[in-house]
């Protein structure tokens, strides 16, 4: 059954019991919340993944709660929770949504070694695949929602999982969370992107969260080989510059941006390597999404 | 009356039962292990009793990446042990490992599937000024502790506050005792540095003799007041107990010893709880000769009542008042035998006036980390 | 290795004083993963006893794969990679192999053993 099909108040009742248990393929996570907008958030963003029967194996337990005592009235906070234990942050109540993405963000990262997990965002199109690994500023999650929007699947913005022997690469093609300037210009090139509503005062700004389209939810069981990785170097007025790029330095770049690169040992170092030799590595300056679309289009018909 | 078995108590000690689980109960047992810190000792055990196969793939991949983080320690692990021992070369002293460590070094099964985050030493108190400056020379570094800190650390407690590798990361607690100085039973660390056996294959390397060993792991759960790794200490003991209990003279020394060390009750409460709680095969005339160190019987009842409870799993599953009580007793009791009550109260009194600071690697962020 | 010019004066010793009268070998050769690109001047190495993976200009990567072979001292070294180097840098060589054997010397790759 998938979320769209759970009518709002059965939604909010199974957080409220800690009963949703949301398939976040290839994991499953069973949520809790006594936040009533997160149910809402849930079933926008999550409109078209599936929910899990009842007593089936949850690899995370997370939960949302808020503060109780004073903070529930003035300024609430809430809170978020791993297996029952609160992360030292609370934040705002209107944050909720944001810091569940967060914190599953850190379950998957922190405790799935059976993957190379790569801070990398990951897209698709024509069977060719391209991954985006990228610290934070270089306006990783932008390109890939204008990317995404203009025809590209989405595997992943923020976790890429790297399948050490098979070297083939999974996502979840779960929500791209946007910030600042990126909401806008997303939503004017695509009008019809279905967003949150703006959560102004984070620590990262005012960040939204992007609904990945339908067609890459149907389609997260299907991983891809990656044939190109770019780095993106937004450039505030750069004319689009695609240059070759290092392999060692790109090596180096990816194993910086996992999560568990050194939990992996000298496999992590023989799969990194491996996906350096197969694929053409690239620093991609830009400032402007249509540039990118149209040098990402021409890497595909082999034009660099 | 006391609580039920709890499931992973259950799982380790007898690992055939899980080919009958439900996800459900496949749902709990990882998350009662992934809190307990005995994931990967889990799945350890289920892979040398070859009933790793048999687990669904769902919780398998979790045990499975218990286990790859469990080995990659232990490898980081003894880096850094060969790396200390250099450090400490020309310091003329015997660097003896404790803990983990040891454990680990010595090969014992008690590190199966151990995570370890610090190192832990013992040297003589004498030779300490004089470790702390090599080990500083070589890029050790005291933390950020504020003078009170500093001062508890130094006068009242059996170690130097703790020492940051500034390269590695890595963490080193320096002992020159095992309990601290105010503690109301005070062992004779010269007769434990006297009995230090070398580690094959090292130069100047050493761990406990066993039965000091056990003693010393004895001593620290029951002197604690904090039970995150209550189950993990006490399955540590079930393990020293059955793997050193095959070494010649170890159970014939072991109640001799603990007279001759002051910690008859410790050992008391260590054979007690893990007989009673995990099986431990213990010798009858042992256990018998044991109760020389057990309490008044009032006392003994009620730390039978607190300590079958505390080190339950620290877990939402087993959350009840009665839980909450005896930890907190124990907790209380832990600060009490540690020392005297005028300097308890300060302490206590001290750290509830200061707001605990919000440390970065508090927060449940994973930092990356590539160590090159 | 000195030069003198034409007049007989003899020019300063052009390596590195402390990576003379040393034999330079890899620590244990089973110990390292290298990976290394055509196109690329850098490359990486992998240390399975620590677990830390290093940067490195290809040219270390050589001198590496020298001395892994069999111990050797920088003269030796400087002699080997002699046809591999152009014969505008070859001053500089000496040089740059003993900045590059003390670089990776405290990278933990190499040892030395005064002889």
């Amino acid at each position: 059954m998938k979320i769209s099909e759970v009518p709002l108040a059965e939604l909010a009742r199974l957080l409220r019991c800690g009963d949703l248990l949301l398939r976040l393929t290839p994991f499953v996570a069973r949520v809790a919340s006594d936040v009533p907008s997160l149910a809402q958030d849930i079933a926008l963003m999550y409109a078209d993944f599936d929910i899990c029967p009842p007593n089936v194996f949850a690899d995370f337990h997370v939960q949302v709660w808020r503060d109780s005592g004073v903070r529930r009235w003035i300024k609430p906070q809430a809170r978020f929770s791993f297996d029952g234990q609160p992360s030292f942050t609370g934040l705002p109540v209107a944050q909720a949504f944001a810091m569940l993405e967060w914190g599953l963000n850190w379950c998957v990262a922190a405790h799935s070694h059976q993957y190379l997990v790569i801070h990398a965002a990951v897209i698709e199109k024509n069977g060719k695949a391209v991954v985006l690994p990228a610290p934070p500023g270089s306006g990783k999650s932008t390109l890939c929602a204008g990317l995404v929007m203009k025809g590209w699947r989405l595997l992943s913005d923020e976790l890429a999982l790297y399948e050490l022997q098979s070297g083939l690469i999974y996502g979840m093609a779960r929500p791209i969370s946007l910030k600042n300037q990126s909401i806008d210009i997303i939503k004017r090139l695509a009008p019809d992107a279905v967003m949150t509503a703006p959560v102004p005062d984070t620590t990262k700004g005012t960040i939204a969260l992007l609904r990945p389209s339908v067609s890459s939810v149907m389609r997260v069981k299907e991983p891809v080989q990656a044939t190109w990785i770019v780095l993106p170097n937004y450039v505030h007025g750069s004319p689009p510059i695609l240059a070759p790029h290092s392999r060692a330095r790109t090596f180096m770049l990816l194993a910086e941006q996992s999560f568990n690169y050194d939990t992996q040992g000298q496999n992590g170092f023989d799969a990194v390597t491996a996906l350096v030799d197969r694929t053409q590595c690239y620093q991609f300056t830009y400032s402007s999404l249509d540039d990118a679309q149209r040098v990402f289009d021409n890497l595909l018909q082999g034009q660099v | 009356m006391a609580p039920p078995r709890d499931l992973i108590v259950t799982a380790l000690l007898t690992p055939a039962v899980i080919t009958r689980f439900s996800g459900q109960q496949w749902d709990l047992l990882i998350r009662q292990a992934r809190r307990t810190k005995l994931l990967a000792r889990l799945a350890h055990t289920l892979e040398g009793a070859g009933l790793l196969k048999a687990v669904p793939m769902a919780p398998r991949l979790h045990l499975t990446s218990a286990l790859k983080l469990a080995n990659r320690q232990d490898r980081s692990l003894r880096w850094e042990v060969a790396c200390i021992c250099k450090e400490l070369a020309d310091a003329g002293v015997r660097v003896t490992l404790l803990k983990g460590a040891a454990y680990a070094m010595a090969k014992l099964a008690a590190a199966n599937g151990r995570s370890f985050s610090d190192i832990d030493i013992l040297v003589p108190k004498a030779a300490l000024l004089n470790v702390e400056s090599e080990l500083m020379l070589h890029g050790w570094q005291g933390g950020h502790h504020d003078a009170y800190d500093q001062r508890y650390y130094r006068r009242w407690m059996h170690e130097i506050p703790p020492l940051r590798h500034v390269r590695r990361g890595t963490t080193l607690d320096v002992h020159h005792a095992i309990l601290p100085e105010t503690a109301r039973v005070k062992v004779n660390t010269s007769a434990l540095l006297a009995a230090v056996v070398p580690l094959q294959g090292h130069t100047n390397l050493y761990v406990l003799q066993p039965v000091d060993m056990l003693l010393h792991s004895a001593t620290h759960l029951f002197h604690e007041g904090d039970f995150e790794k209550g189950l993990r200490d006490l399955f540590d003991l079930d393990s020293l107990l059955r793997h050193l209990g095959a070494t010649p003279g170890f159970w014939e020394q072991l109640v001799p010893r603990a007279v001759t060390l002051g910690l008859t009750r410790p050992l008391y409460y260590a054979l007690r709880y893990t007989t009673l709680m995990l099986d431990t095969p213990v010798p009858a005339h042992v256990l018998e000769a044991a109760q020389i160190g057990k309490p008044p019987a009032l006392v003994a009842w009620l730390m039978d009542a607190c300590y079958v409870r505390a080190l339950r799993p620290v877990h939402v599953s087993t959350n009840s008042p009665a839980t909450w009580v005896a930890r907190f007793a124990l907790y209380v009791r832990s600060h009490w035998i540690r020392m005297p009550f005028y300097l308890l109260a300060y302490h206590l009194g001290r750290k509830a006036l200061i707001r605990p600071k919000l440390h970065d690697d508090e927060k449940p962020v994973v930092k990356v980390d590539l160590k090159a | 290795m000195s030069r003198g010019d034409g007049l007989g004066c003899a020019v300063a010793h052009p390596f590195i004083e402390r990576t003379v009268l040393a034999l330079w070998s890899t620590v244990s050769p089973a110990r390292l993963s290298i990976a290394s690109w055509d196109d690329d001047d850098l490359a990486v190495v992998y240390d399975k006893v620590t677990g830390d993976t290093h940067l490195i200009e290809s040219s270390a990567i050589e001198i590496l794969r020298l001395i892994e072979k069999s111990p050797a001292s920088a003269e030796a070294i400087a002699h080997e990679l002699a046809d591999l180097i152009s014969a505008d840098d070859q001053d500089k060589l000496p040089q740059f192999i003993s900045a590059t054997l003390l670089q990776l010397r405290d990278l933990g790759l190499v040892t030395d053993t005064p002889v």
